[in-house]
């Protein structure tokens, strides 16, 4: 033996320690002394390990009935920590183990009485759990206990005598003899017999739900002696079908069934599920109906509660949501058999006698009632069954319990109100999660699927459709997007996006922001509810727990609460004392909590109503949050990146606004060609045109963000000799500015660009032809001049010029103007403090619009942009005439651009007739009007 | 820089109203009497290099050359407080200091014996810019220094520089009262031979409507010389503005001048400008839209040359039309306003070719506060400019008859032998005023056959 107790030294210190959390010191020995007289005593005990298990699986049984989860987990650990603990070499290993386990056993068997704020009290009691005086203590009165205890066995006596060995001998001699001493009960009737075959079938499975023969003698000795006890000491019992029940055993079987125990006696419950009261319980002509009533509502209760209990067990946690709103469930559920369980501790101590009438209203009194009938409601409106995609099913899951909500609160129904309004936010809190991560960090984090917002992956931040095309509401039916937040969701789309564009262009960082929706959303429900602190599990405590469950989506559901004993290797980590402790909740307050929660919310003000703070919430936080975001984006954009200047820079470049800089580039390349006459431009002259500008300027080529580019082409038209062409600008525009102005919409830019140099090309090869060589003739001819024959061909020649000059001056200021009109008003635009990314999106295209129609570059305008080019050509073949000199013209030529001349102009005139009586101001009307020779007189 | 142009101020008139337009110029700029740019004014995206260059300390040196023949005029500019913004190299003041004696013939002679001088300082501020564009001229016709001297430098140049552009500022006489100087006519007749063959553009500043504007128009009983300067150094100014502040159109003279000029001699530019104000009265003009500005630049009451709607039963009109539109304007009042201008017919056109009124819009100098949110200032070719011609001829015409005054001209070389200058000027001035009578009819089209048919049968 000193062998054996040396050998189990160190389990024991093990033991001791995580029971006490003391250190080994004085105090440390005395129980440890406990522990192992324990020990020593138990390995006496012929303890096979098939009793074992089945005691534990039991205790565990019981555990569940009285809702304390926790500490069925808890054994459940234990016994596996036990199990996997190789303790000892020598000694038969099932026996010490399981002996420990039946200490274990043994600490843990009474958890309703377990007081956990002494531990030796605790210890103690445990210890002396053999010799408790059961009957005294149900009964509860030390005056009957002496009455009693001469009706028991003589087993009390040899309890009282606290000899440990003596207990167990008894035990198992109880064992041995007990269908003999049950039938030699000098018990009065029939009813007894009957009930004696009974309770061999319902009497332990109150306690282990289990017919088995292998129950621990002393309960099973403590449920007969209760039966017993309480037929005679109840006068509320009734006969159905020969079989004997009292208004106890219906209230404690209906508590159970409530907790979710499967068999059960007077109600059965069938292959789908469904309860039903047991036919013999019904069918009994003596049953008043009163209680054949409340049986039925009890049945219908726990139909209720059993939705909730198969949908906790049988969900599988396919999204946060769902995970989400069974963990408000449970907790619901939870509440609900903590009420469940301490009535049933209360009538098991009779601190409170019930009847059934008195338990139905007391059920209804705790609210449970109504619960059920909102749980079945709720199960009744969705289907959480039928693999509906995720989305569809968490948008289904708020707007129904939205619906209820709103129902509930129009017909004043606070306990509905108090149930629902839990589980509502419960489920809408992940969306508020979803949203709260995608604002801050830019991209929606839904690993499941469930956010009825959907990020297009094909799409990249900086791809040119992002955003038109990035994000989709993938709603079956958008109807079921709640009102007040759907009233929200144009702005929370606009500012998801405006976050993933702030996030890419790195402005978003993640620790900027330190409030979160969901706990704004619990202040704001806190404030105008006057609810006690919702407390929130983080989500990525919920997602952690998920990830584990869909691995083992079968696994229970409680699975998921933190225990901190999985914290092993922490020396300090007491696991029990600590666990004991979170469960010591004191009953009553479980009891008060709902009717505080009724007498609280009465005075709600009927004013504030749940769509009403919702529509507030949107209103004031998330659609605050998102306009903020929109404001950034539109401030980085305007501030940072300085898109206006940008644009300023586009239009001084490409439409020539700022006549300066691209005149002067303009006017090298023009000189170039009029100088060479059969040349054409090259990529060389080009270039370098553009350097000498930049050093005229006094520019930095490096830092100037415009850069030249010729494209030579082999295509060669007639048109080509004679206008620039295939001059092309490179603007050095930031990557981030892409979502406003693309990279396709820069070509338009391009194209205005060539379209102008065209027409101030145009403008230019006629400004320059000046008089002078007409002078200078004039002066050394004398006034001759004008008297010769040939002053006629010049005449013509002069006519002509003024003609060109005004149709190419029309055309140059229709496009000049329409391009200056336009950009005005886009900037004009800008100052408006409400413009944001979309409005700005959208005024650049109106400008790009403007722009074309400026530079005809629609489809419909190129007729008139043929015309215009061959407009352009006659324009300089005919400066190519009058510069090469007077003397060479002959009138032909003169003529045959004049008609070509007019046919071009009239061509363009019949084209943009259409625009002549439009009372609406179009560019293209004023360019019509200026065509017109006899505009100011032909009115 | 590209695109300078440099100012020739000749004799007291031009000198005066040069005075005034470099003062305004220095105002719009932001920079002091002193050449130095105003702290306020380091931002301006103007173009100041089109009148100005910096010298090596930076400050700002207009482009102009000063000449005069006798120093009266130029040293009140050197004691003014502007006297340190001028190139001192640029004032050309004669050495023997007497004058033109408002005798054309004179000045033209003086013009010709200072020729190198006076060119190696035109010459030097050419090769100064990078490309000059052309050269405005400032003088008036009547005097002798101005219509002289500056006749013959307009001969010159226009050998010297016969790409570059010519325009002149020309202050014409009053004709409506007898004048100081007797020989005006004479001037005037010989000084608008060069204008018209040796000018590419001549903008006409009329004493007479001057006079006539500063009293009906500012509201002066007697208005002073440099009243009247000031209202031509508007006028420059304001035509100048599109170069000096550049926008997305119009960045050069030649582009503003082009579209005016349809053939060699209808050169003559009327001007108009409003609203006008002077610095001690209030301006009536309340309200300034575009189609108002434009409006009054229509109203003969504005234009700064007095012209005859009608004169020896021909009907006058207008040539082409160019507003150049200051201030804050949206330009599609524009489009509206030229709209209105046609509903209600307030311009008549020549018949023989495309009618325009260009419009160009231009920023105001930011430094320069005006009561008015628009203001406009129209440059047009008018066929009734030839009736100011003609008053002038008659003058011409009454003197030559007698061959008055004809002395002092015949002592110099160029009428030593004969008169044939004085007739061939005035036959020139003919021609221009046939080709602008002409330019009324649709005939026009035909103008250098009809011309040449009538001259074979006389």
């Amino acid at each position: 033996m000193s062998n054996f107790l040396k050998s189990i030294q160190p389990t024991l210190n093990d033991i001791v320690y995580d029971l006490t959390e003391l250190t080994i010191s004085d105090k440390f020995n005395p129980y440890k002394k406990l522990f192992e007289d324990a020990i020593i005593h138990r390995s006496n005990i012929n303890v096979e390990k098939s009793k074992v298990e089945k005691n534990i699986r039991g205790l565990k049984e019981k555990y569940i009935i009285h809702a304390q989860d926790k500490k069925a987990d808890l054994l459940q650990f234990l016994i596996k920590r036990f199990n996997n603990k190789p303790i000892l070499d020598h000694s038969p290993e099932s026996e010490f183990h399981h002996a420990c386990l039946q200490l274990v056993i043994s600490l843990a068997q009474k958890p309703l009485e377990v007081k956990l704020d002494n531990f030796s009290h605790l210890v103690q009691e445990q210890i002396e759990e053999a010799n408790f005086d059961w009957p005294a203590y149900l009964l509860g009165n030390q005056g009957e206990q002496s009455i009693v205890s001469t009706d028991w066995n003589d087993d009390d006596s040899i309890d009282d005598d606290n000899n440990d060995d003596k207990i167990d001998s008894t035990f198992i001699q109880n064992d041995d003899s007990e269908e003999i001493q049950i039938e030699s009960k000098p018990i009065d009737d029939i009813e007894q017999q009957n009930y004696s075959v009974l309770d061999r079938e319902i009497i332990p499975s109150y306690w282990y739900r289990t017919l088995s023969d292998n129950v621990s003698p002393a309960l099973r000795d403590f449920a007969l002696f209760w039966d017993q006890t309480m037929i005679k000491t109840t006068h509320l019992a009734y006969r159905v079908n020969s079989q004997t029940l009292t208004e106890y055993i219906l209230i404690r079987e209906t508590l159970w069934l409530l907790m979710n125990s499967t068999q059960l006696h007077i109600y059965v419950i069938d292959e789908n599920n469904q309860v039903h009261t047991a036919d013999f319980v019904r069918l009994c002509d003596v049953t008043p109906v009163t209680i054949q009533d409340c049986l039925e509502k009890f049945t219908k209760l726990s139909n209720q509660l059993r939705l909730a209990y198969q949908f906790l067990k049988e969900i599988n946690y396919s999204c946060r949501t769902l995970s989400s709103f069974a963990q408000a469930l449970q907790d619901q559920m939870n509440l609900i058999q903590y009420q469940l369980a301490d009535i049933e501790r209360n009538c098991l101590k009779q601190n409170y006698t019930y009847t059934v009438l008195s338990f139905h209203e007391e059920l209804d009194s705790l609210g449970i009632i109504s619960k059920g009938i909102c749980i079945e409601r709720i199960f009744d409106q969705i289907s959480f069954y039928n693999n509906k995609p995720n989305y569809d099913l968490t948008l289904e899951l708020i707007h129904i319990l939205h619906k209820n909500l709103l129902i509930s609160e129009m017909i004043n129904n606070l306990i509905f109100f108090n149930f629902l309004l839990p589980l509502f936010i419960s489920s809408y809190r992940i969306y508020l999660e979803i949203i709260q991560n995608w604002l801050v960090n830019g991209f929606i984090d839904d690993p499941f699927d469930e956010f009825f917002i959907k990020r297009k992956t094909d799409i990249s931040v900086e791809s040119v459709d992002f955003w038109q095309l990035s994000y989709t509401e993938q709603v079956e039916n958008a109807s079921l997007i709640p009102k007040w937040l759907a009233s929200i969701v144009p702005s929370l789309i606009k500012a998801g996006k405006c976050a993933e564009i702030l996030k890419s262009n790195g402005v978003l960082r993640n620790n900027e922001e330190s409030q979160s929706f969901v706990e704004e959303f619990s202040k704001h429900l806190e404030k105008n509810f006057n609810l006690q602190k919702l407390s929130w599990n983080p989500l990525n405590i919920l997602h952690k727990s998920e990830i584990a469950n869909s691995a083992k989506s079968s696994s229970n559901p409680f699975v998921y609460l933190q225990l901190p004993f999985d914290d092993i290797d922490n020396k300090k980590n007491s696991f029990l004392a600590l666990v004991f402790n979170q469960m010591e909740t004191s009953k009553t307050t479980l009891l008060e909590i709902n009717r505080n929660q009724l007498s609280l919310s009465s005075d709600i003000n009927q004013l504030t109503n749940i769509e009403c703070i919702l529509q507030n919430f949107s209103e004031q936080i998330l659609l605050i949050k998102c306009n903020q975001l929109i404001d950034k984006l539109t401030n980085d954009i305007l501030n940072r990146l300085k898109y206006l200047k940008h644009i300023k820079y586009i239009r001084d470049f490409f439409l020539f606004e700022n006549g300066s800089f691209m005149h002067q580039f303009a006017l090298r390349l023009y000189s170039k060609l009029s100088q060479t006459i059969h040349e054409r431009l090259d990529a060389f002259t080009v270039l370098v045109s553009f350097d000498s500008t930049l050093t005229m300027f006094g520019l930095d080529k490096i830092t100037y963000p415009l850069s030249v580019i010729y494209q030579s082409s082999n295509e060669l038209s007639t048109i080509q000799k004679y206008i620039i062409q295939n001059v092309q600008l490179k603007y050095d525009l930031p990557k981030e500015l892409f979502i406003i102005i693309k990279p396709e919409q820069m070509e338009i830019y391009q194209k205005c660009f060539a379209f102008v140099l065209q027409v101030k090309q145009a403008k230019y090869v006629l400004d320059q032809l000046v008089f002078s060589e007409f002078r200078v003739k004039s002066r050394l001819r004398n006034r001759q001049l004008y008297r010769y024959q040939s002053y006629h061909l010049h005449h013509e020649m002069f006519l002509l010029r003024a003609r060109l000059l005004h149709a190419v001056n029309a055309v140059n200021n229709f496009v000049l103007t329409t391009f200056h009109t336009a950009g005005e008003q886009f900037i004009e635009k800008h100052s408006n403090k409400s413009i944001d990314i979309e409005s700005m999106i959208m005024f650049h295209e109106k400008f790009l619009t403007a722009l074309s129609i400026g530079s005809l570059l629609q489809p419909k305008q190129q007729a008139i942009r043929d015309h215009l080019m061959k407009l352009f050509e006659i324009v300089t073949i005919f400066a190519r005439r009058w510069q090469l000199g007077f003397d060479s013209i002959k009138i032909e030529h003169i003529m045959k651009l004049k008609t070509e001349f007019n046919q071009t102009k009239q061509f363009i005139s019949i084209v943009l007739k259409p625009f002549l009586p439009r009372m609406i101001d179009s560019p293209l009307r004023a360019l019509a009007c200026a065509l017109q020779d006899d505009f100011y007189s032909n009115v | 820089m590209p695109s300078e142009i440099i100012t020739l101020q000749l004799g007291q008139c031009g000198n005066q109203i040069g005075m005034e337009f470099w003062r305004q110029l220095c105002a719009e700029h932001g920079i002091s009497p002193e050449g130095k740019l105003e702290s306020f004014a380091t931002e301006g995206s103007d173009r100041k290099d089109v009148f100005f260059y910096q010298a090596d300390d930076q400050h700002y040196i207009p482009r102009a050359v000063l000449l005069d023949l006798e120093p009266r005029v130029i040293d009140g500019i050197m004691k003014s407080p502007y006297k340190h913004l001028y190139n001192p190299e640029n004032v050309y003041i004669s050495k023997d200091g007497g004058g033109a004696g408002n005798n054309w013939a004179q000045g033209f002679y003086q013009g010709e014996k200072l020729y190198e001088e006076i060119f190696d300082i035109i010459d030097r501020e050419a090769d100064n810019g990078d490309s000059v564009e052309g050269f405005v001229l400032c003088h008036s016709i009547a005097g002798g220094t101005g219509s002289g001297m500056g006749s013959n430098i307009l001969e010159k140049l226009n050998d010297r520089f016969p790409k570059k552009l010519i325009q002149t500022y020309s202050v014409f006489p009053m004709t409506n009262e007898v004048a100081d100087v007797v020989v005006q006519p004479y001037n005037s007749v010989l000084t608008l031979k060069r204008l018209t063959e040796n000018a590419d553009c001549t903008v006409v500043l009329d004493n007479t409507a001057l006079n006539r504007i500063a009293t009906e128009r500012l509201k002066k009983t007697t208005p002073t010389l440099a009243e009247l300067n000031q209202l031509v150094s508007t006028i420059m100014s304001g035509s100048t503005s599109t170069l000096r502040y550049p926008g997305y159109m119009n960045n050069d003279l030649i582009s503003l001048i082009s579209s005016l000029i349809p053939t060699p001699r209808l050169h003559f530019l009327i001007s108009a400008y409003t609203p006008l104000t002077s610095d001690n009265t209030e301006s009536e003009v309340r309200k300034t839209t575009v189609l108002d500005v434009m409006r009054r630049l229509l109203q003969p009451k504005n234009v700064m040359v007095t012209t005859a709607a009608r004169d020896r039963n021909v009907t006058h009109c207008y040539v082409s039309i160019l507003n150049i539109i200051q201030g804050e304007v949206d330009p599609s009042e524009v489009h509206k306003s030229l709209m209105r201008i046609r509903e209600r017919k307030l311009a008549d056109f020549i018949p023989w070719g495309p009618a325009s009124i260009q419009v160009a819009l231009s920023k105001k100098s930011p430094y320069i506060t005006t009561q008015h949110r628009v203001s406009g200032l129209m440059l047009a070719n008018h066929t009734g400019i030839s009736s100011l011609f003609d008053r002038i001829c008659d003058h011409y015409d009454k003197l030559i008859k007698r061959e008055a005054f004809v002395e002092n001209f015949r002592r110099l070389p160029m009428f030593k032998d004969n008169l044939d200058e004085f007739y061939d000027s005035r036959e020139v001035v003919q021609q221009l005023m046939d080709e602008y009578r002409a330019a009324t009819t649709k005939d026009y089209v035909n103008f250098g056959n009809l011309q040449a048919g009538q001259t074979e049968q006389t």
